[in-house]
């Protein structure tokens, strides 16, 4: 056990250790809860520093913000009671070297990654690629031998050892695919209908002046949304999500988020338009800044000249 | 969904990755995997949600790794897509699968379409079924043939089956082998062309040529109209006589020949067209003694009118052989005939037995045939060829396999020799 550890902490590492099954990858109670210290470290660290704004533990150790207390030994066994010990010691335990642990990730996980590969890339080939580039990073295999160590070490147990694996997997295939993406020539975007946005800006005066009184007045109501609004608001208009997709993502019914949304788009236009009539504009000029946007213009002016 | 201004859009986009990724580092994938869970506690979800409200590339790899529960569903049938909105959208699509129960499976519009495409045949169906006459207007000549029952000897007078305001001239006139009735009051209700082309003048026809067939009942049809311009004016007027009396008495030549130009006019296709003038009712005299139906006088005189067989058709000639139309055409070719006064007998293959008392305006089909007690009935099967017309009411009949019918008595009934 770490010098750290209290002795309660000690009696409740045991409980967890009996709990995880980690004895049956030969891990050692001692390893076990010198995983527990790390993770628990880590994140009230990172809890502590929070309100900085940093986020990742590995930013919060680069800024160098120290915790300014210690935790309670009861929120500590609290938190790593709360983590999945069983598969965070198959990780491990797999990240060590453990065969018997290889075959059960094996055995578990393989079909599956092979699974969520294939649902990604929608091609038998691409999907094995994929697949077999995960497992190499799985086993230890990719980078410098010296550097050389399981990405399964980073697996903490805050949520499902399958859910970090697909998440782990997402972001090798977007990893991938901005690779390929950018060997894409101009000419082949354009030719696969690819409009490229004009960034120009209004020249005129009076344009600038309610342009930029209308991004302030955006700005400002959005703002005023809370991040989930506001990441329900992206996700929506920006990435096309579904209704059904956003639910899942929030853990919220469908219809409660397509009420949200209802909800949101009628606020921003009263927020936006009470913005711009704080800004000295009357009603009628503010409805008809927001209404006849300059960008609309420009895309009318776009698809005129493309029709052309 | 309720639309937000396209400010809204650019100012979103104009919190994303640039600055996302600069001032603030991406979190943990374990972290992203435990928000999609739900599993991060309520103050690191919110941080998260900060994040990914800003940061749209977590944002595309939160929406991959959520879980899907029918993976491998549209893998075969789709293709690969390029753009990055596009594979995560596709790929977000198939995580959520939302299991419609079995009646909500059955209400789905592709399957109501199908159910008020059913409903509708049923109702089509119905009402076909409930008013038959309607249908003859549909229904292709042969289909008017074969049910009005020409050749059974059950149906006396099968025309009354349908009322005949139904039968369209166009119909009439482009069945060649029809013995479909015809009527006045099918010429009249068949189109307001109808009467106009019944009152047109007579001078249409090309008189001095030999036409074709349907010319030849043109220029029979106005000597007819010559012969007879009272009686086809009166017939012509009895249009709001019921149907079944419309369907009784045979027509005149004049109106037959109405209906000729009438079809001619219409259909505008067929030169070889050919109207059958007169009911022909089936009488089975041995069997059923059913009475002949009443047949007026005939307008035409005996000694102007000429018979002969062609090509198993029964022609006639109103004006002493220059021009010729057909008058009977049956099932079967006919070979021989005779006539006496206003008489007419024809007779065909396989016992075909036709008789006009009106000089060929209505026929009327006869089947010969003998009934003596304990033996079965002996009917006329064999080909007619030779009739012998010695009175009115004295036919004797000669078949090809020798065999002489005679009657006595205008072919109600009959003995074989």
């Amino acid at each position: 056990m770490p010098k750290s550890a209290q002795s309660g902490y000690t009696v409740t590492a045991v409980t967890l250790y009996e709990r995880s099954g980690a004895a049956a990858y030969g891990l050692s109670v001692e390893r076990f809860a010198a995983i527990l210290d790390e993770i628990s470290g880590k994140h009230f660290s990172r809890e502590l520093v929070s309100d900085s704004g940093v986020h990742s533990s590995r930013a919060a150790a680069e800024s160098g913000v120290k915790p300014t207390s210690e935790p309670t030994s009861e929120k500590r066994a609290d938190f790593c009671a709360g983590l999945r010990l069983e598969e965070l010691a198959l990780a491990r335990a797999c990240a060590a070297g453990n065969e018997r642990a290889w075959q059960d990730f094996i055995s578990r996980y393989r079909q599956k990654l092979h699974g969520m590969a294939l649902h990604l890339t929608r091609d038998a080939a691409h999907a094995a690629e994929l697949a077999d580039s995960l497992f190499a990073d799985l086993y230890g295999m990719n980078g410098p031998e010296e550097r050389r160590k399981s990405k399964l070490l980073f697996y903490t147990g805050r949520g499902s050892l399958e859910g970090w694996l697909r998440t782990v997997m997402a972001q090798e295939f977007i990893n991938r695919y901005r690779k390929q993406k950018r060997t894409v020539s101009l000419e082949e975007q354009t030719e696969q209908g690819v409009q490229f946005v004009a960034t120009a800006e209004p020249t005129h005066g009076a344009d600038r002046i309610s342009q930029q009184r209308l991004e302030a007045a955006t700005d400002e109501a959005l703002a005023e949304l809370s991040p989930e609004d506001r990441f329900t608001l992206a996700s929506y208009y920006l990435d096309g999500r579904t209704l059904a997709e956003i639910a899942a993502m929030l853990g919220l019914h469908e219809s409660s988020v397509s009420r949200r949304l209802d909800r949101l788009a009628n606020g921003l236009r009263k927020r936006i338009l009470a913005g711009l009539r704080t800004q000295g504009m009357s009603h009628a000029q503010a409805a008809e800044a927001l209404e006849t946007d300059v960008r609309d213009l420009q895309i009318n002016l776009r698809s005129r000249l493309a029709q052309d | 969904m309720t639309e937000v201004p396209k400010i809204v859009h650019d100012r979103l986009r104009a919190a994303l990755p640039h600055q996302a990724g600069s001032d603030q580092p991406h979190p943990d994938l374990d972290l992203l995997a435990a928000f999609a869970e739900q599993a991060l506690l309520p103050k690191e979800r919110d941080l998260m949600l900060e994040h990914l409200a800003q940061c749209g590339d977590c944002r595309e790899v939160l929406a991959l790794a959520m879980p899907a529960t029918e993976i491998t569903a549209a893998v075969a049938d789709e293709t690969e897509e390029t753009g990055a909105v596009a594979v995560s959208a596709r790929a977000g699509k198939n995580t959520i699968t939302w299991t419609k129960p079995v009646w909500a499976k059955l209400l789905v519009f592709s399957h109501l379409r199908w159910a008020a495409l059913g409903a509708c045949v049923v109702v089509v169906a119905s009402v076909l079924v409930l008013h038959p006459g309607k249908v003859s207007q549909q229904l292709p000549p042969e289909a008017n043939r074969s049910s009005e029952g020409v050749s059974s000897s059950d149906t006396l007078t099968a025309s009354t089956s349908v009322p005949p305001s139904s039968i369209s001239s166009s119909s009439v006139a482009s069945s060649p082998t029809t013995l479909t009735p015809i009527t006045p009051s099918s010429v009249a209700s068949s189109t307001p062309m109808a009467k106009r082309l019944a009152s047109r003048p007579a001078n249409t026809a090309e008189p001095g040529k030999t036409p074709p067939q349907s010319q030849m009942e043109l220029a029979s049809t106005l000597k007819a109209q010559q012969l007879a311009p009272p009686e086809a004016e009166s017939l012509l007027a009895r249009n709001e006589a019921p149907p079944v009396e419309k369907a009784k008495p045979a027509p005149s030549a004049a109106e037959e020949q109405n209906v000729e130009v009438n079809a001619e006019e219409i259909t505008q296709q067929k030169t070889d067209s050919v109207v059958v003038p007169g009911t022909i009712a089936v009488r089975s005299n041995a069997v059923s003694g059913a009475k002949l139906a009443p047949a007026p006088r005939p307008t035409l005189t005996p000694h102007n009118v000429s018979w002969t067989i062609a090509a198993g058709l029964l022609q006639r000639s109103l004006d002493s052989g220059r021009n010729w139309q057909t008058a009977l055409r049956a099932d079967r070719p006919l070979l021989c005939y005779a006539s006496l006064d206003d008489d007419v007998w024809a007779g065909g293959q396989a016992g075909t037995l036709f008789h006009s008392a009106d000089n060929g305006v209505s026929w009327i089909q006869v089947q010969p045939s003998i009934i003596q007690l304990y033996r079965p009935i002996e009917r006329l099967t064999s080909d007619v060829s030779y009739i012998d017309f010695r009175s009115t009411k004295e036919i004797v009949l000669t078949t090809a396999d020798h065999a002489v019918w005679r009657s006595a008595d205008g072919g109600k009934t009959w003995e074989v020799k």
